[in-house]
Protein backbone atom coordinates (compact mmCIF):
# COMPACT_ATOMS: atom_id res chain seq x y z
CA UNK A 1 0.00 0.00 0.00
CA UNK A 2 2.87 2.35 0.80
CA UNK A 3 4.16 1.86 -2.75
CA UNK A 4 0.78 2.93 -4.11
CA UNK A 5 0.87 6.01 -1.90
CA UNK A 6 4.43 6.81 -2.99
CA UNK A 7 3.37 6.50 -6.65
CA UNK A 8 0.40 8.77 -5.99
CA UNK A 9 2.59 11.41 -4.32
CA UNK A 10 5.17 11.36 -7.13
CA UNK A 11 2.40 11.43 -9.77
CA UNK A 12 0.86 14.47 -8.05
CA UNK A 13 4.16 16.36 -8.10
CA UNK A 14 4.86 15.41 -11.73
CA UNK A 15 1.35 16.33 -12.88
CA UNK A 16 1.58 19.74 -11.18
CA UNK A 17 4.93 20.43 -12.86
CA UNK A 18 3.64 19.19 -16.22
CA UNK A 19 0.37 21.12 -16.21
CA UNK A 20 1.86 24.40 -15.01
CA UNK A 21 4.65 24.12 -17.61
CA UNK A 22 2.06 23.21 -20.24
CA UNK A 23 0.02 26.32 -19.50
CA UNK A 24 2.97 28.54 -20.44
CA UNK A 25 3.89 26.39 -23.44
CA UNK A 26 0.46 26.36 -25.08
CA UNK A 27 0.08 30.12 -24.74
CA UNK A 28 3.58 31.45 -25.32
CA UNK A 29 4.77 28.53 -27.52
CA UNK A 30 8.26 28.10 -26.08
CA UNK A 31 9.92 25.83 -23.53
CA UNK A 32 10.10 27.98 -20.44
CA UNK A 33 12.98 26.29 -18.59
CA UNK A 34 12.97 29.05 -15.98
CA UNK A 35 9.61 27.67 -14.84
CA UNK A 36 11.79 25.37 -12.69
CA UNK A 37 12.65 28.48 -10.70
CA UNK A 38 9.06 28.90 -9.56
CA UNK A 39 9.35 25.52 -7.82
CA UNK A 40 12.59 26.59 -6.09
CA UNK A 41 11.20 30.03 -5.20
CA UNK A 42 8.03 28.41 -3.81
CA UNK A 43 10.14 26.14 -1.61
CA UNK A 44 12.37 28.94 -0.33
CA UNK A 45 9.42 31.31 0.16
CA UNK A 46 7.64 28.69 2.29
CA UNK A 47 10.85 28.12 4.25
CA UNK A 48 11.31 31.86 4.83
CA UNK A 49 7.70 32.46 5.90
CA UNK A 50 7.83 29.39 8.13
CA UNK A 51 11.11 30.27 9.80
CA UNK A 52 11.37 34.06 9.76
CA UNK A 53 7.70 35.07 10.00
CA UNK A 54 6.67 32.12 12.21
CA UNK A 55 3.77 31.49 9.85
CA UNK A 56 1.86 28.23 10.28
CA UNK A 57 2.27 25.75 7.37
CA UNK A 58 -1.07 26.73 5.78
CA UNK A 59 -0.12 30.41 5.64
CA UNK A 60 3.43 29.59 4.56
CA UNK A 61 1.98 27.59 1.65
CA UNK A 62 -0.52 30.30 0.67
CA UNK A 63 2.08 33.08 0.95
CA UNK A 64 4.52 31.06 -1.18
CA UNK A 65 1.85 30.55 -3.86
CA UNK A 66 1.03 34.28 -3.98
CA UNK A 67 4.67 35.41 -3.92
CA UNK A 68 5.71 32.96 -6.65
CA UNK A 69 2.76 33.92 -8.82
CA UNK A 70 3.78 37.56 -8.55
CA UNK A 71 7.46 36.74 -9.22
CA UNK A 72 6.55 34.71 -12.31
CA UNK A 73 4.40 37.50 -13.72
CA UNK A 74 7.11 40.06 -13.01
CA UNK A 75 9.77 37.93 -14.72
CA UNK A 76 7.50 37.65 -17.77
CA UNK A 77 7.00 41.42 -17.92
CA UNK A 78 10.65 42.34 -17.31
CA UNK A 79 12.53 39.63 -19.21
CA UNK A 80 10.34 37.83 -21.71
CA UNK A 81 7.88 40.44 -22.92
CA UNK A 82 10.58 42.72 -24.40
CA UNK A 83 11.87 39.78 -26.45
CA UNK A 84 8.36 38.76 -27.52
CA UNK A 85 7.57 42.27 -28.72
CA UNK A 86 10.74 42.13 -30.82
CA UNK A 87 9.37 38.98 -32.46
CA UNK A 88 11.90 36.57 -30.94
CA UNK A 89 11.70 32.95 -32.12
CA UNK A 90 10.79 30.16 -29.66
CA UNK A 91 14.47 29.14 -29.59
CA UNK A 92 15.57 32.64 -28.55
CA UNK A 93 12.88 32.66 -25.85
CA UNK A 94 14.11 29.25 -24.68
CA UNK A 95 17.67 30.60 -24.45
CA UNK A 96 16.42 33.69 -22.61
CA UNK A 97 14.58 31.42 -20.25
CA UNK A 98 17.81 29.49 -19.63
CA UNK A 99 19.57 32.81 -18.97
CA UNK A 100 16.88 33.77 -16.43
CA UNK A 101 17.32 30.38 -14.81
CA UNK A 102 21.10 30.80 -14.70
CA UNK A 103 20.76 34.24 -13.07
CA UNK A 104 18.18 33.42 -10.43
CA UNK A 105 19.15 29.88 -9.47
CA UNK A 106 22.62 31.14 -8.62
CA UNK A 107 21.18 34.20 -6.88
CA UNK A 108 19.18 31.84 -4.64
CA UNK A 109 22.36 29.82 -4.05
CA UNK A 110 24.23 33.02 -3.15
CA UNK A 111 21.57 34.13 -0.67
CA UNK A 112 20.59 30.82 0.94
CA UNK A 113 23.63 28.63 0.21
CA UNK A 114 23.85 25.39 -1.77
CA UNK A 115 22.88 23.03 1.05
CA UNK A 116 19.56 21.24 1.17
CA UNK A 117 17.37 22.22 4.13
CA UNK A 118 14.00 21.07 5.42
CA UNK A 119 11.03 23.40 5.81
CA UNK A 120 8.95 21.43 8.29
CA UNK A 121 10.47 18.69 10.41
CA UNK A 122 8.86 15.28 10.07
CA UNK A 123 8.42 14.95 13.86
CA UNK A 124 6.00 17.89 13.95
CA UNK A 125 3.99 16.74 10.95
CA UNK A 126 0.66 14.92 11.45
CA UNK A 127 0.68 11.47 9.83
CA UNK A 128 -2.42 9.53 8.74
CA UNK A 129 -2.56 5.77 8.25
CA UNK A 130 -4.75 4.10 5.62
CA UNK A 131 -4.85 0.37 4.86
CA UNK A 132 -1.33 -0.24 6.13
CA UNK A 133 0.22 2.78 4.38
CA UNK A 134 1.13 6.18 5.81
CA UNK A 135 0.61 9.66 4.44
CA UNK A 136 1.74 12.92 6.02
CA UNK A 137 -0.60 15.88 6.01
CA UNK A 138 1.60 17.63 3.43
CA UNK A 139 1.38 14.62 1.12
CA UNK A 140 -2.42 14.72 1.43
CA UNK A 141 -2.33 18.44 0.47
CA UNK A 142 -0.09 17.64 -2.48
CA UNK A 143 -2.48 15.00 -3.81
CA UNK A 144 -5.52 17.25 -3.24
CA UNK A 145 -3.73 20.20 -4.89
CA UNK A 146 -2.83 18.08 -7.92
CA UNK A 147 -6.38 16.74 -8.30
CA UNK A 148 -7.81 20.25 -7.93
CA UNK A 149 -5.40 21.81 -10.44
CA UNK A 150 -5.95 18.98 -12.98
CA UNK A 151 -9.75 19.27 -12.80
CA UNK A 152 -9.70 23.08 -12.95
CA UNK A 153 -7.25 23.20 -15.85
CA UNK A 154 -9.15 20.51 -17.74
CA UNK A 155 -12.46 22.34 -17.29
CA UNK A 156 -10.89 25.73 -18.00
CA UNK A 157 -9.30 24.55 -21.26
CA UNK A 158 -12.55 23.05 -22.51
CA UNK A 159 -15.35 25.22 -21.16
CA UNK A 160 -14.15 28.62 -19.95
CA UNK A 161 -13.76 31.83 -21.93
CA UNK A 162 -10.23 32.15 -20.55
CA UNK A 163 -9.36 28.73 -21.98
CA UNK A 164 -10.65 29.78 -25.39
CA UNK A 165 -8.76 33.08 -25.18
CA UNK A 166 -5.61 31.16 -24.35
CA UNK A 167 -6.04 28.93 -27.39
CA UNK A 168 -6.71 31.96 -29.58
CA UNK A 169 -3.61 33.82 -28.35
CA UNK A 170 -1.50 30.68 -28.87
CA UNK A 171 -2.86 30.22 -32.38
CA UNK A 172 -2.53 33.80 -33.62
CA UNK A 173 -1.83 36.66 -31.25
CA UNK A 174 -2.31 39.44 -33.83
CA UNK A 175 -5.67 38.07 -34.93
CA UNK A 176 -6.66 37.74 -31.27
CA UNK A 177 -5.91 41.43 -30.77
CA UNK A 178 -8.03 42.32 -33.82
CA UNK A 179 -10.91 40.33 -32.34
CA UNK A 180 -10.65 42.28 -29.09
CA UNK A 181 -8.71 39.87 -26.87
CA UNK A 182 -6.28 41.61 -24.54
CA UNK A 183 -3.25 39.44 -25.38
CA UNK A 184 -1.02 40.93 -22.68
CA UNK A 185 -3.64 40.34 -20.01
CA UNK A 186 -4.10 36.70 -21.11
CA UNK A 187 -0.32 36.12 -21.10
CA UNK A 188 0.06 37.74 -17.69
CA UNK A 189 -2.76 35.62 -16.24
CA UNK A 190 -1.16 32.50 -17.70
CA UNK A 191 2.23 33.29 -16.15
CA UNK A 192 0.53 34.19 -12.85
CA UNK A 193 -1.41 30.91 -12.66
CA UNK A 194 1.46 28.72 -13.90
CA UNK A 195 3.96 30.31 -11.51
CA UNK A 196 1.53 30.09 -8.59
CA UNK A 197 0.98 26.37 -9.27
CA UNK A 198 4.77 25.88 -9.58
CA UNK A 199 5.27 27.79 -6.33
CA UNK A 200 2.62 25.67 -4.60
CA UNK A 201 4.39 22.53 -5.78
CA UNK A 202 7.73 23.88 -4.52
CA UNK A 203 6.26 24.77 -1.13
CA UNK A 204 4.66 21.35 -0.69
CA UNK A 205 7.68 19.39 -1.91
CA UNK A 206 9.86 21.57 0.34
CA UNK A 207 7.65 20.79 3.35
CA UNK A 208 7.55 17.10 2.50
CA UNK A 209 11.19 16.55 1.56
CA UNK A 210 13.73 19.38 1.44
CA UNK A 211 14.65 22.48 -0.52
CA UNK A 212 17.79 23.28 -2.50
CA UNK A 213 18.52 25.85 -5.26
CA UNK A 214 18.41 23.20 -7.99
CA UNK A 215 15.25 21.43 -6.77
CA UNK A 216 13.12 22.91 -9.56
CA UNK A 217 14.62 20.79 -12.30
CA UNK A 218 14.21 17.61 -10.21
CA UNK A 219 10.45 17.99 -10.64
CA UNK A 220 10.12 20.04 -13.80
CA UNK A 221 11.97 17.66 -16.09
CA UNK A 222 9.86 14.58 -15.24
CA UNK A 223 6.91 16.91 -15.80
CA UNK A 224 8.22 17.87 -19.23
CA UNK A 225 8.73 14.18 -20.09
CA UNK A 226 5.14 13.44 -19.00
CA UNK A 227 3.96 16.33 -21.15
CA UNK A 228 5.81 15.10 -24.22
CA UNK A 229 4.76 11.48 -23.70
CA UNK A 230 1.14 12.33 -22.94
CA UNK A 231 0.77 14.92 -25.69
CA UNK A 232 0.93 18.62 -25.04
CA UNK A 233 -2.69 19.42 -25.85
CA UNK A 234 -4.36 16.51 -24.05
CA UNK A 235 -4.60 17.13 -20.33
CA UNK A 236 -6.03 13.76 -19.36
CA UNK A 237 -3.24 11.93 -21.19
CA UNK A 238 -0.68 14.16 -19.47
CA UNK A 239 -2.17 13.02 -16.13
CA UNK A 240 -1.99 9.39 -17.29
CA UNK A 241 1.61 9.81 -18.45
CA UNK A 242 2.47 11.37 -15.07
CA UNK A 243 1.02 8.35 -13.27
CA UNK A 244 2.97 6.03 -15.61
CA UNK A 245 6.23 7.92 -15.00
CA UNK A 246 5.59 7.96 -11.26
CA UNK A 247 5.06 4.18 -11.35
CA UNK A 248 8.36 3.72 -13.21
CA UNK A 249 10.06 6.03 -10.72
CA UNK A 250 8.66 4.20 -7.68
CA UNK A 251 9.60 0.80 -9.13
CA UNK A 252 13.14 1.98 -9.89
CA UNK A 253 13.55 3.45 -6.40
CA UNK A 254 12.18 0.26 -4.85
CA UNK A 255 14.38 -2.14 -6.82
CA UNK A 256 17.53 -0.14 -7.64
CA UNK A 257 17.62 2.92 -5.38
CA UNK A 258 16.67 6.57 -5.80
CA UNK A 259 19.87 7.53 -7.62
CA UNK A 260 18.84 5.74 -10.83
CA UNK A 261 15.37 7.27 -11.21
CA UNK A 262 16.48 10.05 -13.62
CA UNK A 263 18.03 7.55 -16.00
CA UNK A 264 14.84 5.53 -16.31
CA UNK A 265 12.65 8.59 -16.68
CA UNK A 266 14.80 9.91 -19.55
CA UNK A 267 14.93 6.44 -21.07
CA UNK A 268 11.16 6.74 -21.45
CA UNK A 269 11.67 10.03 -23.30
CA UNK A 270 14.32 8.57 -25.61
CA UNK A 271 12.19 5.53 -26.29
CA UNK A 272 9.44 7.88 -27.41
CA UNK A 273 11.86 9.99 -29.46
CA UNK A 274 13.11 6.89 -31.19
CA UNK A 275 9.80 5.11 -31.72
CA UNK A 276 7.32 7.94 -32.15
CA UNK A 277 9.02 11.22 -33.03
CA UNK A 278 5.82 12.37 -34.74
CA UNK A 279 4.13 12.82 -31.35
CA UNK A 280 6.49 15.69 -30.73
CA UNK A 281 6.09 17.48 -34.00
CA UNK A 282 2.74 16.27 -35.27
CA UNK A 283 0.64 16.82 -32.18
CA UNK A 284 -2.37 18.77 -33.41
CA UNK A 285 -3.68 21.56 -31.28
CA UNK A 286 -7.22 20.78 -30.19
CA UNK B 1 53.97 32.82 -13.84
CA UNK B 2 52.84 29.26 -13.30
CA UNK B 3 49.42 30.57 -12.29
CA UNK B 4 49.01 32.51 -15.54
CA UNK B 5 50.13 29.48 -17.53
CA UNK B 6 47.37 27.49 -15.85
CA UNK B 7 44.89 30.25 -16.74
CA UNK B 8 46.20 30.06 -20.33
CA UNK B 9 45.58 26.29 -20.39
CA UNK B 10 42.04 26.71 -19.03
CA UNK B 11 41.37 29.41 -21.62
CA UNK B 12 42.61 27.08 -24.38
CA UNK B 13 40.37 24.33 -23.07
CA UNK B 14 37.27 26.53 -23.06
CA UNK B 15 38.17 27.88 -26.51
CA UNK B 16 38.37 24.31 -27.84
CA UNK B 17 35.01 23.47 -26.27
CA UNK B 18 33.41 26.61 -27.67
CA UNK B 19 34.81 25.99 -31.16
CA UNK B 20 33.46 22.43 -31.10
CA UNK B 21 30.02 23.47 -29.81
CA UNK B 22 29.89 26.19 -32.45
CA UNK B 23 29.86 23.44 -35.10
CA UNK B 24 26.47 22.31 -33.81
CA UNK B 25 24.94 25.38 -32.16
CA UNK B 26 26.37 27.98 -34.53
CA UNK B 27 26.63 26.31 -37.90
CA UNK B 28 23.56 24.07 -37.63
CA UNK B 29 21.51 26.16 -35.20
CA UNK B 30 20.90 23.15 -32.94
CA UNK B 31 20.96 24.17 -29.29
CA UNK B 32 22.84 21.22 -27.86
CA UNK B 33 22.71 21.19 -24.07
CA UNK B 34 24.82 18.07 -23.55
CA UNK B 35 28.23 19.32 -24.63
CA UNK B 36 29.61 19.29 -21.08
CA UNK B 37 28.56 15.62 -20.97
CA UNK B 38 30.79 14.82 -23.99
CA UNK B 39 33.57 16.83 -22.35
CA UNK B 40 33.15 14.75 -19.20
CA UNK B 41 32.83 11.54 -21.17
CA UNK B 42 36.27 12.16 -22.71
CA UNK B 43 37.85 12.81 -19.32
CA UNK B 44 36.17 9.85 -17.61
CA UNK B 45 36.92 7.44 -20.47
CA UNK B 46 40.64 8.30 -20.40
CA UNK B 47 40.68 8.02 -16.60
CA UNK B 48 38.88 4.67 -16.61
CA UNK B 49 41.08 3.21 -19.35
CA UNK B 50 44.16 4.07 -17.30
CA UNK B 51 42.93 3.14 -13.83
CA UNK B 52 40.65 0.17 -14.51
CA UNK B 53 42.19 -1.42 -17.62
CA UNK B 54 45.80 -0.37 -17.10
CA UNK B 55 46.12 1.04 -20.62
CA UNK B 56 48.96 3.51 -21.15
CA UNK B 57 48.07 7.24 -20.79
CA UNK B 58 49.05 7.96 -24.40
CA UNK B 59 46.86 5.22 -25.84
CA UNK B 60 43.92 6.03 -23.55
CA UNK B 61 44.20 9.70 -24.56
CA UNK B 62 44.02 8.67 -28.20
CA UNK B 63 41.16 6.22 -27.73
CA UNK B 64 38.90 8.46 -25.62
CA UNK B 65 37.83 10.92 -28.35
CA UNK B 66 36.98 7.96 -30.60
CA UNK B 67 34.86 6.41 -27.86
CA UNK B 68 33.06 9.74 -27.38
CA UNK B 69 32.54 9.96 -31.15
CA UNK B 70 31.02 6.46 -31.19
CA UNK B 71 28.66 7.34 -28.33
CA UNK B 72 27.70 10.63 -29.99
CA UNK B 73 27.00 8.85 -33.30
CA UNK B 74 24.66 6.43 -31.53
CA UNK B 75 22.84 9.27 -29.80
CA UNK B 76 22.69 11.32 -32.98
CA UNK B 77 20.40 8.75 -34.63
CA UNK B 78 17.31 9.43 -32.46
CA UNK B 79 18.32 13.10 -32.16
CA UNK B 80 18.45 13.49 -35.95
CA UNK B 81 14.63 13.24 -36.04
CA UNK B 82 14.02 16.33 -33.92
CA UNK B 83 14.75 20.05 -34.16
CA UNK B 84 14.48 23.32 -32.32
CA UNK B 85 13.39 23.36 -28.72
CA UNK B 86 12.68 19.60 -28.71
CA UNK B 87 16.35 19.01 -29.58
CA UNK B 88 17.33 21.24 -26.65
CA UNK B 89 15.05 19.31 -24.27
CA UNK B 90 16.34 15.92 -25.46
CA UNK B 91 20.00 16.93 -25.10
CA UNK B 92 19.20 18.46 -21.72
CA UNK B 93 17.86 15.06 -20.66
CA UNK B 94 21.00 13.36 -21.99
CA UNK B 95 23.19 15.68 -19.95
CA UNK B 96 21.19 14.86 -16.82
CA UNK B 97 21.51 11.12 -17.44
CA UNK B 98 25.29 11.39 -17.90
CA UNK B 99 25.63 13.47 -14.73
CA UNK B 100 23.49 11.00 -12.82
CA UNK B 101 25.63 8.08 -13.99
CA UNK B 102 28.99 9.63 -13.05
CA UNK B 103 27.63 10.83 -9.72
CA UNK B 104 25.94 7.62 -8.64
CA UNK B 105 27.95 4.78 -10.19
CA UNK B 106 30.41 5.07 -7.34
CA UNK B 107 32.18 1.75 -7.88
CA UNK B 108 33.18 2.79 -11.40
CA UNK B 109 33.59 6.57 -11.28
CA UNK B 110 34.34 7.29 -7.64
CA UNK B 111 31.07 9.21 -7.30
CA UNK B 112 31.20 12.78 -6.03
CA UNK B 113 34.84 12.39 -4.98
CA UNK B 114 35.93 11.40 -8.49
CA UNK B 115 39.19 9.74 -9.42
CA UNK B 116 42.80 10.85 -9.16
CA UNK B 117 44.64 9.81 -12.31
CA UNK B 118 48.35 10.06 -12.89
CA UNK B 119 48.62 10.47 -16.64
CA UNK B 120 52.07 11.98 -16.64
CA UNK B 121 54.78 9.61 -17.91
CA UNK B 122 57.82 9.56 -15.65
CA UNK B 123 60.69 11.85 -16.59
CA UNK B 124 58.61 14.39 -18.54
CA UNK B 125 58.13 16.79 -15.64
CA UNK B 126 54.43 16.84 -16.42
CA UNK B 127 53.42 15.73 -12.95
CA UNK B 128 55.20 18.70 -11.34
CA UNK B 129 54.19 21.45 -13.69
CA UNK B 130 51.58 20.37 -16.25
CA UNK B 131 50.57 23.86 -17.38
CA UNK B 132 54.13 24.82 -18.34
CA UNK B 133 54.48 21.83 -20.64
CA UNK B 134 50.91 21.68 -21.94
CA UNK B 135 50.32 25.36 -22.72
CA UNK B 136 52.07 25.33 -26.08
CA UNK B 137 50.50 22.04 -27.30
CA UNK B 138 47.07 23.32 -26.24
CA UNK B 139 47.65 26.54 -28.22
CA UNK B 140 48.56 24.48 -31.28
CA UNK B 141 45.50 22.23 -30.85
CA UNK B 142 43.17 25.25 -30.55
CA UNK B 143 44.78 26.93 -33.54
CA UNK B 144 44.66 23.68 -35.52
CA UNK B 145 40.98 23.03 -34.83
CA UNK B 146 40.20 26.68 -35.43
CA UNK B 147 41.72 26.42 -38.91
CA UNK B 148 40.11 23.04 -39.60
CA UNK B 149 36.63 24.23 -38.62
CA UNK B 150 37.13 27.42 -40.65
CA UNK B 151 38.03 25.29 -43.65
CA UNK B 152 35.09 22.98 -42.87
CA UNK B 153 32.72 25.97 -42.87
CA UNK B 154 33.80 26.88 -46.40
CA UNK B 155 33.66 23.30 -47.65
CA UNK B 156 30.58 21.84 -49.40
CA UNK B 157 29.64 20.11 -46.13
CA UNK B 158 29.82 23.41 -44.23
CA UNK B 159 27.59 25.10 -46.79
CA UNK B 160 25.11 22.23 -46.52
CA UNK B 161 25.05 22.61 -42.73
CA UNK B 162 24.27 26.30 -43.10
CA UNK B 163 21.50 25.44 -45.56
CA UNK B 164 20.11 22.88 -43.11
CA UNK B 165 20.20 25.57 -40.45
CA UNK B 166 18.04 27.87 -42.56
CA UNK B 167 15.79 25.37 -44.31
CA UNK B 168 15.94 21.60 -43.97
CA UNK B 169 13.33 21.02 -46.65
CA UNK B 170 15.34 23.01 -49.15
CA UNK B 171 18.51 21.10 -48.26
CA UNK B 172 16.65 17.80 -48.67
CA UNK B 173 15.14 18.88 -51.98
CA UNK B 174 18.64 19.64 -53.28
CA UNK B 175 19.53 16.00 -52.70
CA UNK B 176 21.50 16.62 -49.52
CA UNK B 177 21.33 13.89 -46.91
CA UNK B 178 20.27 16.03 -44.00
CA UNK B 179 20.34 13.29 -41.34
CA UNK B 180 23.83 12.09 -42.34
CA UNK B 181 25.28 15.61 -42.42
CA UNK B 182 23.81 16.33 -39.00
CA UNK B 183 25.20 13.06 -37.66
CA UNK B 184 28.70 13.80 -38.98
CA UNK B 185 28.78 17.29 -37.57
CA UNK B 186 27.36 16.26 -34.19
CA UNK B 187 29.84 13.37 -33.91
CA UNK B 188 32.89 15.43 -34.87
CA UNK B 189 31.84 18.19 -32.47
CA UNK B 190 31.40 15.66 -29.63
CA UNK B 191 34.77 14.02 -30.31
CA UNK B 192 36.53 17.42 -30.08
CA UNK B 193 34.76 17.96 -26.75
CA UNK B 194 36.00 14.49 -25.74
CA UNK B 195 39.55 15.54 -26.67
CA UNK B 196 39.10 18.65 -24.50
CA UNK B 197 38.10 16.28 -21.68
CA UNK B 198 41.33 14.33 -22.12
CA UNK B 199 43.37 17.56 -22.06
CA UNK B 200 41.50 18.60 -18.91
CA UNK B 201 42.56 15.35 -17.28
CA UNK B 202 46.18 15.93 -18.32
CA UNK B 203 46.08 19.41 -16.76
CA UNK B 204 44.33 18.73 -13.43
CA UNK B 205 44.97 15.00 -12.92
CA UNK B 206 41.61 14.51 -11.22
CA UNK B 207 38.15 13.95 -12.63
CA UNK B 208 34.93 14.47 -10.67
CA UNK B 209 31.32 15.34 -11.63
CA UNK B 210 31.61 19.08 -10.96
CA UNK B 211 32.18 20.80 -14.26
CA UNK B 212 30.19 18.28 -16.31
CA UNK B 213 26.69 19.16 -15.13
CA UNK B 214 23.71 20.47 -17.04
CA UNK B 215 24.30 24.08 -16.10
CA UNK B 216 27.88 23.76 -17.37
CA UNK B 217 26.43 22.80 -20.75
CA UNK B 218 24.19 25.86 -20.57
CA UNK B 219 27.23 27.98 -19.82
CA UNK B 220 29.15 26.55 -22.78
CA UNK B 221 26.21 27.40 -25.01
CA UNK B 222 26.08 30.88 -23.49
CA UNK B 223 29.79 31.21 -24.30
CA UNK B 224 29.16 30.50 -27.99
CA UNK B 225 26.15 32.82 -28.19
CA UNK B 226 27.72 35.70 -26.25
CA UNK B 227 30.92 35.44 -28.30
CA UNK B 228 28.98 35.10 -31.53
CA UNK B 229 27.50 32.09 -33.32
CA UNK B 230 29.09 30.78 -36.50
CA UNK B 231 32.48 32.31 -35.87
CA UNK B 232 35.65 30.89 -34.29
CA UNK B 233 36.71 34.37 -33.21
CA UNK B 234 33.39 34.67 -31.40
CA UNK B 235 33.83 31.30 -29.68
CA UNK B 236 37.31 32.27 -28.53
CA UNK B 237 36.00 35.63 -27.29
CA UNK B 238 33.28 33.79 -25.32
CA UNK B 239 35.94 31.55 -23.78
CA UNK B 240 38.04 34.58 -22.89
CA UNK B 241 35.09 36.13 -21.04
CA UNK B 242 34.58 32.91 -19.07
CA UNK B 243 38.22 32.99 -17.99
CA UNK B 244 38.36 36.72 -17.31
CA UNK B 245 35.26 36.91 -15.06
CA UNK B 246 36.68 34.74 -12.20
CA UNK B 247 39.95 36.70 -12.37
CA UNK B 248 38.04 40.00 -12.05
CA UNK B 249 36.07 38.57 -9.14
CA UNK B 250 39.31 37.37 -7.54
CA UNK B 251 40.73 40.89 -7.87
CA UNK B 252 37.85 42.18 -5.73
CA UNK B 253 38.39 39.45 -3.17
CA UNK B 254 35.65 37.03 -4.24
CA UNK B 255 36.69 33.39 -4.47
CA UNK B 256 35.23 29.92 -3.96
CA UNK B 257 31.55 29.10 -4.24
CA UNK B 258 30.41 32.74 -4.16
CA UNK B 259 32.65 33.55 -7.12
CA UNK B 260 31.41 30.47 -9.00
CA UNK B 261 27.79 31.56 -8.45
CA UNK B 262 28.57 35.14 -9.46
CA UNK B 263 30.28 33.96 -12.64
CA UNK B 264 27.12 32.06 -13.64
CA UNK B 265 24.95 35.09 -12.78
CA UNK B 266 27.14 37.41 -14.88
CA UNK B 267 27.07 34.97 -17.77
CA UNK B 268 23.29 34.67 -17.49
CA UNK B 269 22.98 38.47 -17.65
CA UNK B 270 25.36 38.66 -20.62
CA UNK B 271 23.44 35.93 -22.43
CA UNK B 272 20.15 37.72 -21.88
CA UNK B 273 21.53 41.09 -23.00
CA UNK B 274 23.02 39.56 -26.14
CA UNK B 275 19.69 37.90 -27.00
CA UNK B 276 17.86 41.18 -26.45
CA UNK B 277 20.21 43.65 -28.10
CA UNK B 278 22.72 41.76 -30.24
CA UNK B 279 21.47 38.38 -31.54
CA UNK B 280 24.70 37.88 -33.50
CA UNK B 281 26.80 38.03 -30.33
CA UNK B 282 29.97 40.07 -29.94
CA UNK B 283 31.81 38.80 -33.03
CA UNK B 284 29.24 36.50 -34.58
CA UNK B 285 28.35 35.77 -38.16
CA UNK B 286 24.92 34.22 -37.69
CA UNK B 287 21.77 35.11 -35.76
CA UNK B 288 20.94 32.71 -32.93
CA UNK B 289 17.58 31.03 -32.73
CA UNK B 290 16.66 31.03 -36.39
CA UNK B 291 13.37 29.20 -36.82
CA UNK B 292 14.10 26.20 -38.99
CA UNK B 293 11.74 25.25 -41.74
CA UNK B 294 11.37 21.49 -41.54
Amino acid sequence: MQLVFNTLIAASAIVLAALSFRLVYVTARFFHFAHALTISIGGYAAWSFFNYCAANPYWAFLSAVILTGAAGTLSFMVFLRPLMTKGASPLVLLLASLAIHLIFQHTIALIFGEDARSVWSLEQMPVYSFAGGHLTVVQCWLIAFAVGVSVLMGCSASFSIFGKQQAAVAEHSELSTIFGIDVLSVQMKVFLIASAVGGGLGALVGMDLSISPGMGFDWLLPGVVALLVGGIYRIRYVVLASVMLASVRTAVIWYLGSMWQDIFIYSVLFLYLFLRPEILVGDEMQ
Amino acid sequence: MEYWMMIGCIFGLYALLAISLNMVAGEMGLMSLCHAAFFGMGAYTAALLVTKLGISPWLSSLLSPFFVAAMAAMLAIPLSRINGDFFAIATFGLALVFFSVILHWTSLTGGAFGMVVDLAPHGTGLARNPSKILLLPICFIVLGFSLITRRWRRSPLGRVLNTIREDQTLAGSLGKRVGTQRLISFTVSASIAGLAGVIYLWIVGIVDPSGFGVMDSVMLLAMVIVGGAGSNRGSIAGAAIVVIIPELLRSVGLTGQAAANLRQIIFGILLYLVLLYRPKGLLGRLHVGVEQRT
